[in-house]
């Protein structure tokens, strides 16, 4: 009970029906939504979860991070790589790769707080680690470099290998946004929430009312990227691929227009990938038919849909890459 | 509400700001359970010397101690866990948060679970009078209410030794007579030993019993309400030299 009043807090009897409602209908959302919708809706419910990961910097500790794309990146490589080299349950991959997540969040804080960087200063020391990472990882043959990493198909798809269609990945992403909302709550109710909003309202007057505020922005930016990590191994083995740029800049990012349409739900393709997309024009569609090339050498699973109708994978497709595509069929060079 | 006062004794205290000499080889002591003010013009350094004790930054010279442990140096926080609690000249309330969570804040110091620690800050709140502003987000507060809210979150942290910077300024003269007679009981009820910066007179001479003048960062005066107010070297400094 008094749990229960440290989760619902001020809530109206009026409010908690709401939510209940809400949150039934998110259940319920797969079984009465076509794919593309649902496809949206695992996108709403991603960012819901990485921005409760963001919100434990910023809206609790007062820290602004505009590189929580490196700690999501760092995740879903480290899972990915773990998996595509390895052979590793992405469940363990997880663990991974939030440890080394929190590893690069424990460093990047400690820079900042130690040397007590505020506000902006603090911001841009985020975005700095998040840019050489980046660059870093353009260069890192073992996990595919500025290509991406190209996860073979699993022979068994099921939670364990966190492979399957998107409804899986809905139900997936769902409970961890759940999760991450009632942890957040409970964090944001205990001493150590209490803490960080005295650090994010006035830290001087937190450190006079007996706040150790290093301590606690340290434990908020752990917390933080261990958090977006998991988003990060989730993004990651999303069954369609995911572009590095997504992991890069994250939710705040300006996107990359020819990535918008591989957003997952689309198809049923089993391929996972992550590779550049930061030319969406000719290099984009050269590289694709190559990866279709290699796995159709790879694996025979993707054969299932190659071989299916050609109008249906066409009318997945924008105009320009349809008619690249249609080349590509005619044997000529686009 | 506390564990009885404690003793602070200030030795030799001196702070430069690159060239600027704050404070200058300062030292008084304030026995448990004691009430001093501290005093002088502007820019005397009578902040200064509460940072310094509070431990907002470290004194270029001279030790400070509580309960004859040196506490010199330490970090705020780490002053606070000692045992003294303090306001800030410029209130500091936590602005986006409500008067009830401000001093929370202070009671989770030394009772980490939540809500027993709101119980203390809901009783702290009653005798400061705030109790009815509790659900009041801190910024909507006049000034006289964020003074007290300093008050009340100091205290909330279960201090020793309490150091008030100028929590009277600005308060209405029945406020005054209000906040001294509170602070009187406090003391008397508790034994917490109270050190305050107050420029006004009346709650001066109506609360301490012992009176530090300082004038350009030095001590220039020491004793009893009654012999500072008529100490010649304070008068000067208050009034100018012609004033008499």
């Amino acid at each position: 009970m008094r749990l229960w009043h440290r989760l619902t807090g001020d809530m109206t009897t009026r409010g908690q029906v709401a939510l209940a409602m809400f949150a039934a209908l998110l259940l319920a959302a797969p079984a009465f939504i076509g794919s593309y919708p649902l496809s949206i809706l695992i996108l709403v419910v991603y960012f819901a979860y990485i921005g409760q990961a963001w919100n434990v910097m910023m809206g609790f500790a007062g820290q602004l991070s505009l590189g929580h794309a490196l700690y999501l990146g760092l995740g879903g490589y480290t899972a990915a790589a773990l998996a595509f080299h390895f052979g590793v349950s992405p469940w363990i991959g997880m663990i991974a790769g939030v440890l080394v997540a929190m590893l690069a969040g424990g460093i990047v804080g400690f820079l900042g707080f130690r040397f007590s960087l505020a506000g902006v200063y603090f911001a841009l020391l985020t975005i700095a680690f998040a840019e050489f990472t980046r660059i870093l990882f353009d260069h890192f043959k073992w996990v595919g470099g500025s290509a991406g990493l190209f996860l073979k198909v699993s022979g068994d798809p099921g939670l364990w290998h966190l492979r399957g269609g998107p409804v899986m990945f809905y139900y997936v992403i769902l409970a961890m946004a759940a999760l991450a909302l009632v942890a957040c709550r409970l964090m944001l109710t205990s001493r150590l929430g209490y803490h960080w909003l005295a650090i994010r309202e006035d830290p001087e007057a937190a450190q006079a009312s007996g706040v150790d505020v290093f301590r606690g922005k340290m434990i908020a930016v752990l917390i933080s990227s261990g958090m977006a990590a998991v988003g990060g191994v989730w993004a990651a083995l999303l069954q369609e691929p995911v572009p590095r740029d997504r992991l890069r800049h994250g939710p705040l990012d300006r996107g990359d227009p020819g990535a918008d349409h591989r957003w997952p739900g689309h198809s049923d393709r089993t391929v996972h990938r992550r590779g550049r997309a930061g030319q969406p024009g000719r290099r984009l569609h050269h590289r694709r038919r190559e990866d279709r090339r290699d796995l159709r050498c790879e694996d025979r699973g993707i054969e299932a849909d190659l071989l299916r109708p050609r109008a249906a994978r066409h009318r997945r497709l924008p105009p320009r890459r349809r008619l690249a595509l249609a080349r590509a069929q005619a044997g000529l060079r686009a | 509400m506390s564990t009885g006062g404690a003793t602070l004794n200030v030795r030799g205290l001196g702070k430069s700001f690159r060239g600027l000499r704050a404070v200058h080889d300062v030292g008084f002591d304030v026995p448990a359970g004691a009430i001093h003010a501290l005093i002088g013009p502007n820019g005397a350094g009578k902040t200064t010397t509460f940072n310094m004790i509070a431990g907002v930054f470290p004194p270029s010279a001279g030790t400070v101690q509580l309960d004859g442990r040196t506490i010199t140096g330490l970090r705020p926080d780490r002053v606070c866990d000692a045992g003294i609690g303090r306001t800030f000249q410029i209130v500091k309330p936590f602005p986006g948060l409500s008067v009830l969570d401000n001093v929370l804040i202070g009671a989770l110091k030394r009772e980490p679970d939540v809500s027993r620690a709101r119980d203390r800050a809901l009783t702290v709140l009653r005798e400061l009078g705030l109790h009815d502003k509790r659900a009041m987000t801190a910024s909507n507060l006049t000034l006289p209410d964020r003074k007290r809210l300093e008050v009340a979150r100091a205290l909330a942290t279960q201090p020793r030794l309490l150091l008030l910077d100028e929590v009277m300024a600005g308060l209405r003269p029945t406020e005054t007579d209000q906040m001294v007679a509170f602070l009187r009981e406090l003391n008397a009820r508790t034994g917490l030993t109270i050190l305050l910066i107050e420029h006004v007179m009346r709650a001066v001479m109506a609360l301490s019993q012992h009176i530090v003048v300082l004038n350009y960062g030095e001590k220039i005066a020491e004793g009893s309400p009654e012999a500072i107010a008529r100490d010649q070297r304070v008068l000067d400094v208050y009034l100018g030299q012609d004033a008499h």
